[in-house]
């Protein structure tokens, strides 16, 4: 069925020596469940059948830690791992959320967060939240390692920004205390679809709860990318936390998604609902 | 690459080419046909296997990513909560067209496996990712929660 020639190292060192060495001529392999797919249906740079480098017998590729300020998800992770972690469960709840509709069982069993990141869909459920926490990608290559934005990471629908001879080796998301994070999606059906428009939030709230010190809003599939709705977070953030302020920011965030029209839904929809997903979440923050 | 591998309970050695997939290997390689070729692209389910205690989808899985000495339980296993499973999905005609059967079962007794005590909602998320086009689902979910009571 395949005929790609795989190259399979067992450490991380062989495998960025491998990437340098073929440059564009390989791409990396973790869950499969986009590359295989990809792959046979002949998408794009996949027809030509290009090698692929398996990551899956690098088993130091497989972690999640929690450091002081950061919760690091190394490239082989899938979506199950993440769900069941209590390190996740604790600090990203929001990402459980987003996850939680991925695919189906079979696909969350096998399909990797960094596989989802790398693959920047617009509509991937994991990148709302990714965004909302300004999440960092560390690319390694055989001499270098940094850590990148998630928003200069991804550079439009399937573009990412990595070196030729780079491979993500890790995805670093920074813990926020006593934020509430949420995320909602709207979709055709509720297993083995794609997004039709999501919103991720993370905020907290003043002590007396009359304002919000801070609040992050992403919206995915209203644009190229993933998009952060800056004004509605900025007049959040210099008003009072009340029911009026919540209606002001469903009308803000509708005014600044410009989603286009495609085969999941329509523009006026995706515009419509921008506003009302953030409603059902200010709303239950408010009421808390 | 030579893999190792314990197929339903026996210890499988031989050579395969890495970008070999897993559901021809069952089906081709070992003649275990009752796992389905349906989509082709993990999406319908028809393929869905249990590797490592896991339920996926063995069309979008190549020998390469499988770890050596794991475990595989197909349709032809001898699993005492599969057995159970499928009697009862005889008992109350919980398939039609059939081509769906092997992946609802598979994926039935993953998420018995994990937890047999799971409710309707659970049952519908545990199933979500096989998708059938003509029971429309009752009988199949009826099958699964009697099959709970016997456990």
């Amino acid at each position: 069925m395949y005929s790609n020639e795989i190259l399979s190292p067992t450490s991380l060192k062989e495998a960025l020596a491998i990437k340098d060495q073929y440059v564009n001529d390989i791409f990396p392999l973790a869950g499969g469940t986009d590359v295989l797919v990809m792959v046979r249906n002949k998408l794009g740079v996949w027809g030509e059948s290009p090698v692929l480098l398996n990551l899956n017998n690098i088993p130091k590729l497989n972690f999640i830690l929690e450091t002081d300020s950061n919760i690091e998800i190394g490239p082989l992770v899938t979506h199950t791992q993440l769900l069941e972690s209590p390190i996740i469960q604790k600090h990203v709840p929001a990402l459980i959320k987003a996850i939680s509709i991925i695919g189906s069982p079979q696909i969350r069993n096998l399909g990797t967060l960094t596989g989802n990141v790398c693959r920047a869909s617009p509509a991937a459920d994991t990148l709302a939240t990714l965004y909302a926490r300004d999440t960092q990608v560390q690319i390694q290559t055989v001499n270098n390692s940094k850590l990148v934005p998630i928003k200069e990471f991804i550079t439009g629908p399937g573009q990412i920004n990595i070196p030729e001879n780079g491979l993500v080796t890790k995805i670093v998301i920074p813990k926020l205390e006593g934020y509430f994070g949420d995320y909602i999606s709207l979709r055709q059906r509720y297993a083995l679809s794609i997004v039709v428009v999501s919103i991720a939030v993370e905020a907290l709230l003043s002590k007396d709860r009359s304002r919000m010190d801070d609040i992050r809003i992403s919206l995915g599939a209203v644009a190229p990318t993933i998009v952060r709705a800056t004004k509605t977070e900025i007049l959040l953030k210099s008003n009072a936390f009340t029911k009026n302020l919540i209606e002001k920011a469903e009308k803000m965030i509708i005014e600044e998604s410009r989603p286009i029209t495609d085969i999941r839904s329509n523009k006026r929809y995706r515009k419509a609902m921008t506003g009302v997903l953030l409603g059902r979440i200010l709303r239950e923050i408010l009421s808390h | 690459m030579n893999v190792k591998i314990t197929i339903n309970g026996k210890l499988i050695t031989r050579e395969v080419p890495e970008n070999r997939r897993l559901l021809d290997f069952l089906r081709e390689d070992l003649g275990l046909k009752g796992t389905k070729y349906g989509c082709d692209q993990g999406e319908c389910g028809a393929c869905s296997i249990i590797l490592n205690n896991k339920i996926v989808t063995s069309c979008i899985i190549l020998m390469a990513q499988i770890p050596q000495n794991s475990t595989v339980l197909t349709i032809e296993g001898t699993d005492h909560v599969l057995q159970l499973i499928q009697e009862k999905f005889k008992e109350f005609g919980a398939a039609q067209c059939g081509a769906c059967t092997t992946g609802m079962i598979m994926a039935a007794t993953s998420l018995l496996h994990l937890d047999p005590k799971v409710n309707q909602k659970e049952i519908e998320d545990g199933l979500c990712g096989v998708l059938c086009r003509c029971t429309g689902y009752t009988k199949i979910y009826d099958a699964v929660k009697e099959a709970q009571k016997q456990l």
